[in-house]
């Protein structure tokens, strides 16, 4: 089991709480883009986008680097998985040991 | 599962079911009326529901199979007389369009009224014949059948965690294994850990304290009592504690409720036992609620759509 840090947490969880931010994700996942590509689909201002983006990039979700005058984007992999994790540890406890009963039984009629 | 639900046998054409859930009636009646949400919790413990079409106004319809923890399919075709928003639904229930229209099927008011913060929600069933209302009472369980239809509700609306489970024992067994010392440590611990010590005292009040021994740390837990139905009940308060059998938080996430009620179903299916397990945060404090919604709920819901792509990416990544 890996420790996560609460802040962090409470970061990326905020981060992943508004559809475009989730859109953004998505849209990242097939690959990097930059921020026009990433705009895109978004029926909303120039700034808006740009707030968004700043709010992913502090939950480290989003990482930037400038190729000559244009930003490319990528997704950070490792963070969205921590966050992933840290939700499946606790919803599949009972599941974890409902399996366990159930091999249990199937051992021990 | 221990709020307040009764049974009035107050004629032989009647069942009445009602239950005090903790929810607004806004909350209530959309889990009621949203098509996309009422398949996720209509049923007795364990079953799901297949939608054809169900227009939710008056003169509309409802058809649908609801099937059974054991495959049964129980096909359904409801018909929508009166609709008044917050307050009530009357319907008539058949097994087919061809009996709704034979005019063979029973009617049924639902209605919601506030009770503080709270929703009291009446199911009222009207049957025609009273040899009627016996047939479905001894044949499909419908007392209890509603029961845990309202209390699948109560689940959802209030934000707790429901898993079924059909597992391959028979009752008498099952309720062994979740009630005996040994047979606990046996299961109960998490995977790759050694029981390091436990201790049972099965009476309502009494507990379970228990430690695991997991890569060289010790973690302590202690379950409380507070209801022995055997064998179909059982219902305890779980705790992350220490050797004094103190509270403690839960060692990776310090905004995990402190505690959480579990609920334990068990029902007879013969030499299969269904496992209904119900899981709540005990006066969680704000933290401690969202963190739980975000465990038992973070990637469905209102988060999904967008997001099969990503869990797809990252699956494929490892």
């Amino acid at each position: 089991m890996v420790k996560y840090s609460q802040h962090q947490l409470d970061l990326a969880f905020g981060a992943l709480a508004h559809p475009i931010r989730r859109g953004i994700l998505a849209r990242l996942s097939t690959g990097e883009a930059s921020v026009a590509e990433l705009a895109k689909p978004f029926k909303v201002s120039a700034p808006a986008i740009t707030k968004h983006m700043k709010i992913l990039e502090e939950a480290g979700l989003l990482s930037r680097k400038k190729l000559g005058r244009v930003h490319r984007c990528r997704l950070e992999e490792r963070r969205m998985k921590q966050a992933q994790e840290w939700l499946a540890e606790h919803r599949k406890f009972w599941n974890d040991k409902l399996d366990a009963l159930e091999r249990y039984l199937k051992e021990n009629p | 599962m221990t709020a307040m639900k009764k049974v009035e046998a107050a004629s032989d054409l009647e069942i009445v079911i009602t239950r005090l859930i903790d929810a607004p009636v806004a909350r209530v009646w959309r889990a009621w009326t949203d098509n996309a949400e009422i398949v996720k919790w209509w049923g007795p413990h364990g079953f799901a529901d297949e939608t054809e079409k169900r227009e939710f106004k008056p003169g509309g319809h409802w058809r649908h199979t609801m099937i059974g923890p054991d495959g049964t399919r129980f096909p359904n075709y409801a018909t929508y007389k009166e609709i008044e928003e917050n307050k009530r639904i009357v319907l008539v229930n058949a097994g087919s369009k061809e009996d709704a229209e034979k005019g063979v099927g029973f009617r049924s008011e639902i209605t919601f009224k506030a009770v503080g913060n709270k929703t009291e929600i009446t199911m009222r069933s009207v049957f025609p014949t009273a040899a009627m209302r016996e047939h479905v009472v001894k044949e499909f369980k419908a007392i209890e059948g509603g029961h845990q239809t309202l209390s699948r509700l109560a689940a959802r609306v209030e934000g707790d965690f429901v898993m079924f489970r059909m597992v391959g024992a028979p009752r008498e067994r099952v309720w062994r294994a979740w009630t005996s010392e040994k047979e606990l440590g046996a299961w109960m611990g998490p995977k790759g850990a050694e029981t390091g010590y436990a201790k049972l005292d099965f009476r309502v009040g009494g507990s379970y304290h228990y430690m695991n021994k997991y890569a060289g740390k010790e973690m302590w837990g202690l379950a409380t009592y507070e209801a022995i139905n055997k064998p179909s009940e059982l219902v305890f308060v779980q705790q992350f504690s220490d050797k004094d059998r103190g509270l403690s938080v839960h060692p990776l996430s310090p905004t995990w409720p402190k505690r959480l009620r579990t609920t334990v179903h068990l029902q007879d299916f013969g030499a299969k036992t269904l496992i209904s397990l119900y899981w709540k945060p005990l006066a969680p404090t704000e933290a401690e609620a969202k963190t739980f919604e975000q465990a038992m709920d973070g990637m469905k819901g209102g988060w999904g759509g967008s997001f099969d792509r990503l869990d797809e990416f990252l699956k494929g990544g490892e």
